[in-house]
């Protein structure tokens, strides 16, 4: 096998934090194919046990066998199911090759339109990433059904969707309106009352709940009470007791639950609604029934400051030590912009939440808004989500305007993480396709992308705390820059990702750098040589136990596809959400020798590579750069 | 200052330049104001005394314009809001700091509006001219000839009685210019459509049943294919071809939906306009209809070369018209052709919603973005039109996707943004305006400004104007004024707004149809002026035009720009360096000394051959601080390229003090 490795020895190398074994001391170019217990599932998910672990004889028969505590019963079985791909994903690799499988992933929230076993299958086909249930809607069991379904979907046909719980969140926000009107409509000139009295019979005419108790008292007679950021706008004419009777000015249609805010002399007045908590105690309770139901995600409505994310986290953890629940801050209101940085170094990752966003904020505020939170989001290394009002015209049409094409093609252009649909899958008429209308605008800018070969000026800012954290990211960055770096300027852009790695490293202890940069330079050599006579890498390999590594690769947002192999299905699934990333479940070792050769013989039985494709390989567990071709 | 020039090799100022700018910038990035303030003093200790004051000021201000946003909307944040708080700039004490002050921030991507039953009233049209419409648009595929007129009248009328502020009329001739739509026949009444039902097209008139309706077009059946996929208005529903018989197309429906009389076909992947229509039926009852009354544009529907374009101008330059003519890109079959159809035309217009059914949608914004691009270096007017807000038709707000679109659009670089159906029916056109008059200006505040303006590369034959616009551009952004320019055709302005200064472009112009064409370029403020004899004079009376207007303030610098290469003011006042030819009025009397330095040692000795140097050389060249230097250098260049005759008489007549070419004017009363 041609390959050439870089391997970090670092003799105060312990493993990241968020591993869930003790570290095994690795070895310069470790040969020895040594038995290491594999890191078997521990998180509660319940599909873990479907990952039976299995005996593998590797392709040119050197490289080790691993089984999950020796248990081979299985493994007559499972030559080729010992890795775990989604069905569509491989289809798409055998079909169009690396270059073209798709790098923005995508989310879809799940309604009435959608929560049937066929409807979610056709959406994971059509290539939904992320499940996500808004808990403002339906009930538990509701949900707790729809969970299930895609947990099944993911057992049986082999998806790794991710199921994201999206709280409800506690601003100001209309209560359900009377009876089974689903939705009621608000004429110019008309007189509506909004109250905060409790009605026990059905609403009178006209009438609206306000679930905020100290409404009454904060409006004042000449506000404008607007209605889902504008949707329909009020204007208070009157204060009786707990009643405020307000003037419809300009019509539309009023949902249930929808967003409340109200303006005087023309700004927003927010000072009281502060008072109500981010999470509110229904929040907990979803919460707590998303820990019981082992969700991927949480993501938390209108955060106001780091210290509410850093709270549920913590509280997570007491309740269920052995998950991870990844929490996502959504970016919806003036105070999560004010505090910004802080409260995505805090969350696992972060929404760009539009809707609430433009009611907030001054509409022609947004797009700028979301590029910069996209940005920073990408600097911290959080995966970052742009959604709602993507395709809201396909809630009722089977094509989108220009202006939502538009507009998608400049959230990929952004390079965001994700992108989502609300409404559209929800309670639309035409999910699938707007799922399709995603996914091939994505796909063509991406391609055109690739085309261009648009570099953008983006500095990705050194974010590792620890030593071990920052040899990962350099490690990263250079494969990345590999990518990036080859074809005609291949050995410029080599020896500038070297060079940069050099620096990075600089700030840690002398007397380790020194060893580190003999071995550094020797190998930068081979790798520019190596890269100088080939032309394209077609795929970087990352084995992660906790996925930091693949994410750190995903932030380079490189040029070929990201094959990330991790032993855990929860980790999967969590890969699921972040750019250029193919998540595979595969049980591997601390021998990377072996562990390459069982992945191209696993990946080369199933027809996702082929011999001669150059990969680039890096480990998280030791830490190591390999170049090499499939043998 | 005088090291910066001094140390620089007279021939080789243009080469060697960018070796001793980048080496400045490193330096600044340490201590931005000090150096330049340090050469300023060398300076004053030399001489001057006139622009002392100015010098000292100008120090002190941070040069780079800082985005500026005027409060435009009620809904912008209160003040505490820290986190925006730059985006709105810092008002009040900045423009007290000297006599320097900023320039008013106007929009400078123009808004299309078209016009139609929710808007043609009198009242309707004063309302979108104050919110912010730059172009009247007039679809001829609805309405007639009278309704029109009465629209183009009350247009005309505001224009008459409005100083400041200007509307040009475009003709959109839709249906029926360069052949009809494929559209599908009468039904008495919608026919529900199911998926997977049969329904069959027939080119036989007067057919509409159930499963039954008639097409327009004669070669329908011909045109199409088994196995295309038939969009019904753009894609709100598609049909699949089955078969075809000699006069019928049986299709199965893939989306249905209701389909209603007269509704717009496509073949996905074919173009609409189906090969037998041709140029040949241009809608000449149309065309004279915009002749004789004079409007600016006129839109052509679905051109699929070049003949078309030339075959109109032709016919307009037969009739002594001076209409200009915009190309609608919204077939497949136009997009090859791209190139020349743009070359032949004025104008561009990215009709997305027919773009988007007869392509893969997800082609479009590419394709926007490309026939921008080419627009734009080929220094041609760019409109994005369709659905931009259609949201807004029916609703109050957009949706974000939309203002998103805006964003990109004037992100882009498009000279204008464009409302269909938002303003000729739908509820809400006032406030559609609003939202893209606060999205632009909002957009255009947040654009990272380029130092360079962007170059056109050869999009124009006349090279010494395009010098000439490049560099008061550089000039202006560096210095963050407002370009003033004067012109009879049109040109000059049209060809500042392609290089994208950061300020606005005032243009002066004594031909009413000029100034009402000109409301459609990016950044350009028409404004109508009788020009006197005297250059000087003309100067004098714009500049207290616009300080009356408020549209400078006092104390504001502005680049004045004559006309491109015909001068107006050609030997008028005997002072032949005064006519000599075009010429950027740069601000700052540092500069002008500056420059006249270098002049000095240039002019008599390179003449010409600094002159065809300068030319050659490739003119984006990234120049930053200490600006001052650089901007003697485009002075220099400038009158180098432009008026080395002059310099050479300059320094013989040894008056340089006396010279008021370079000279800045503040502004003043």
């Amino acid at each position: 096998m041609a390959s050439q490795a870089l391997h970090f020895l670092n003799p105060t190398y312990s493993a990241p934090t968020r591993s869930l074994s003790s570290p095994s001391k690795p070895l310069l170019l470790a040969q020895s194919p040594r038995r290491v217990r594999p890191i078997s599932a521990i998180s509660s998910d319940i599909d873990s046990s479907s990952s039976s672990p299995s005996v593998m004889i590797s392709g040119n028969g050197k490289g080790g066998i691993f089984g999950g505590d020796g248990t081979a019963a299985a493994a007559a079985v499972a030559d080729v199911s010992g890795i775990e791909v989604d069905a569509v994903t491989e289809a798409e690799l055998k079909e169009n090759g690396f270059r073209s499988t798709r790098r923005t992933k995508l989310v879809c929230t799940i309604g009435p339109a959608t929560c049937g076993f066929e409807q979610l299958e056709a959406l994971a086909v059509g290539g939904m990433n992320v499940a996500r249930i808004n808990m403002c809607h339906g009930t538990r069991d509701w949900h707790r059904r729809v969970i299930e379904r895609v947990r099944r979907l993911n057992e049986e046909k082999g998806y790794a969707v991710a199921i994201m719980m999206d709280t409800e969140g506690s601003e100001i926000h209309m209560g359900d309106l009377g009876g089974a009107a689903s939705a009621a409509r608000a004429e110019d000139g008309e007189i509506w009352t909004f109250s905060v009295r409790a009605f026990d019979s059905p609403l009178p005419e006209q009438t609206i709940n306000v679930n905020y108790e100290g409404f009454a008292e904060d409006v004042k007679v000449g506000d404008d009470l607007l209605v889902d950021g504008g949707m329909v706008r009020f204007e208070v004419i009157e204060k009786i007791g707990p009643d405020v009777k307000c003037r419809c000015t300009d019509p539309g249609l009023l949902l249930p639950r929808a967003n409340l805010t109200f303006w005087r002399d023309g700004s927003l007045v927010r000072e009281r609604n502060a008072m109500l908590p981010t999470i509110s105690s229904k929040d907990w309770l979803d919460i707590d029934f998303g820990i019981s139901e082992g969700v991927d995600f949480i993501a938390i409505s209108f955060v106001k400051s780091a210290e509410v994310i850093r709270h549920l986290k913590s509280y997570i953890a007491a309740r269920s030590r052995d998950s991870d629940i990844a929490v996502i801050a959504k970016i919806e209101s003036v105070d999560s912009l004010k505090n910004l940085e802080e409260i995505i170094r805090a969350s696992d990752g972060a929404m760009v939440a539009r809707g609430d966003l433009g009611a907030q904020i001054p509409l022609e505020q947004v797009p700028s808004a979301q590029q910069k939170i996209v940005q920073l989001c990408r600097q911290l290394d959080r995966p970052v989500i742009v959604a709602s009002q993507l395709l809201e015209s396909m809630i009722e049409y089977p094509t989108p305007t220009r202006a939502e094409v538009a507009d998608i093609s400049e959230a990929v252009r952004q390079r965001a993480d994700a992108l989502m649909l609300s409404g559209e899958s929800a309670m639309g008429q035409y999910p699938e396709k707007a799922l399709t209308v995603l996914r091939s605008v994505s796909l063509r800018i991406e391609k055109w992308w690739r085309e261009e070969k648009r570099q953008e000026a983006m500095v990705l800012p050194e974010i590792s705390s620890s030593f071990a954290d920052s040899i990962s990211e350099e490690i990263c960055n250079s494969a990345a820059k590999m990518v990036a770096g080859n074809g005609k300027h291949s050995g410029n852009g080599v020896t500038m990702g070297l060079g940069t790695t050099l620096c990075g490293l600089r700030l840690c202890s002398t007397h380790v750098l020194e060893c580190l940069r003999s071995s550094w330079l020797v190998s930068s050599i081979v790798i520019e040589a190596h890269l100088a006579d080939n032309l394209e890498v077609d795929a970087i390999f990352v084995y992660t136990k906790t996925g930091q590594m693949a994410s750190l690769l995903s932030r380079c947002r490189p040029d070929c596809p990201i094959f990330a192999f991790t032993t855990t299905t929860s980790v999967r699934r969590r890969l699921n959400l972040q750019w250029g990333l193919i998540p595979f479940r595969l049980n591997f070792s601390d021998d990377m020798e072996s562990n390459l050769n069982r992945t191209f013989f696993l990946l080369k039985a199933r027809g996702m590579i082929q011999s001669g494709d150059l990969v680039i390989a890096v480990s998280d567990m030791l830490q190591s750069i390999q170049v090499m071709n499939v043998p | 200052m005088a090291q910066v020039v001094a140390s620089r090799p007279v021939h080789g100022s243009f080469v060697c330049a960018s070796a001793g700018s980048a080496k400045k910038s490193s330096i600044d990035e340490l201590k931005p104001s000090a150096l330049p303030s340090k050469f300023f003093r060398a300076k004053e200790q030399q001489k001057n005394k006139r622009f002392l004051r100015n010098v000292t000021v100008m120090v002190k201000r941070s040069l780079r314009a800082e985005p500026e946003v005027l409060p435009v909307s009620p809904e912008d944040l209160p003040k505490r809001e820290e986190e925006f708080q730059h985006l709105r700039g810092v008002q009040l004490g900045n423009t007290a700091v000297g006599m320097w002050s900023k320039p008013t921030v106007r929009r400078k991507t123009k808004i299309v509006c078209t016009i139609g039953p929710s808007t043609n009233t009198r009242e309707m049209i004063w309302k979108l001219a104050e919110a912010g419409m730059n172009v009247a648009r007039l679809n001829m595929s609805h309405g007639d000839h009278a309704s029109h007129q009465k629209v183009i009248d009350l247009v005309k009328e505001y224009n008459a009685q409005s100083k400041d502020n200007v509307i040009a009329i475009m003709l959109d001739t839709k249906a029926g210019f360069l052949g009809p739509e494929v559209r599908s026949g009468d039904l008495p009444q919608p026919i529900a459509l199911t998926n997977g039902q049969e329904f069959t097209f027939t080119i036989k008139r007067g057919v509409g049943t159930d499963s039954c309706v008639s097409v327009n077009y004669d070669d329908f059946v011909n045109d199409v294919e088994v196995g295309d996929m038939l969009l019904v208005d753009g894609g709100m529903m598609s049909l699949m071809v089955k078969s075809k018989t000699e006069d019928s197309v049986k299709c199965e429906v893939v989306d249905g939906g209701e389909l209603k009389s007269r509704r717009h076909l496509n073949v996905r992947g074919k173009s609409a306009t189906l090969p037998s229509i041709t140029g040949g039926n241009l809608d000449w009852d149309d065309i004279k209809f915009g002749v004789d009354n004079k409007v600016d544009f006129y839109a052509v529907s679905f051109v699929k070369d070049a003949k078309v374009v030339h075959e109109l101008k032709d016919y307009l330059k037969s009739c002594n018209a001076d209409i200009h003519v915009i190309v609608k890109i919204e077939s497949a079959d136009s997009v090859p052709n791209l190139h020349s159809i743009i070359t032949a035309s004025d104008g561009a217009m990215v009709a997305r919603g027919d773009l988007g059914a007869e392509l893969p949608i997800e082609e479009v914004p590419l394709l926007q973005e490309e026939i921008i691009r080419m627009c734009r270096s080929m220094g041609k007017a760019v409109i994005v039109a369709t659905n931009m807000l259609e949201s807004m038709i029916v609703h109050p707000t957009p949706t974000r996707a939309e203002v998103s679109d805006i964003a990109i659009a004037v992100r882009e670089g498009a000279d204008a943004v464009m409302l269909s159906g938002e303003t000729a029916h739908g509820k809400f056109p006032l406030k559609a305006v609003k939202v893209m008059h606060t999205v632009s200006l909002r957009t255009e505040a947040t654009m990272t400004e380029n130092d360079t303006p962007p170059n056109l590369g050869q999009a124009f034959k006349n090279h010494m104007s395009e010098m000439f616009a490049f560099h008061a551009t550089m000039m202006s952004n560096t210095l963050g004024t407002s370009i003033v320019v004067f012109t009879r055709t049109g040109f000059m302005a049209i060809l500042l707004s392609h290089y994208r200064p950061s300020g606005t472009i005032f243009a002066f112009t004594d031909d009413e149809r000029v100034r009402q064409r000109l409301a459609l370029y990016q950044g350009v403020c028409p404004i109508h002026m009788d020009f006197s004899n005297d250059a000087e004079e003309s100067f004098n009376n714009a500049l207290s035009f616009l300080q009356k207007q408020g549209m400078v303030k006092e104390g504001e610098e502005v680049a004045l720009v004559q006309s491109g290469k015909q001068p107006i003011w050609r030997l008028h006042n005997g002072e032949s360096r005064e006519g000599q030819s075009s010429m950027a009025r740069a601000a700052r009397g540092l500069l002008s000394r500056a420059a006249r330095e270098q002049l000095v040692a240039l002019a008599p000795r390179e003449g010409r051959t600094a002159c065809a140097r300068a030319m050659k050389r490739p003119p984006v060249r990234r120049v930053r601080e200490p600006r001052e230097s650089s901007l003697c250098e485009h002075a220099a260049r400038v009158r180098v390229m432009t008026d080395i005759a002059i310099s050479a008489s300059l320094c013989n007549n040894d008056s340089i003090e006396g010279d008021q070419t370079l000279v800045d004017r503040p502004i003043s009363d």
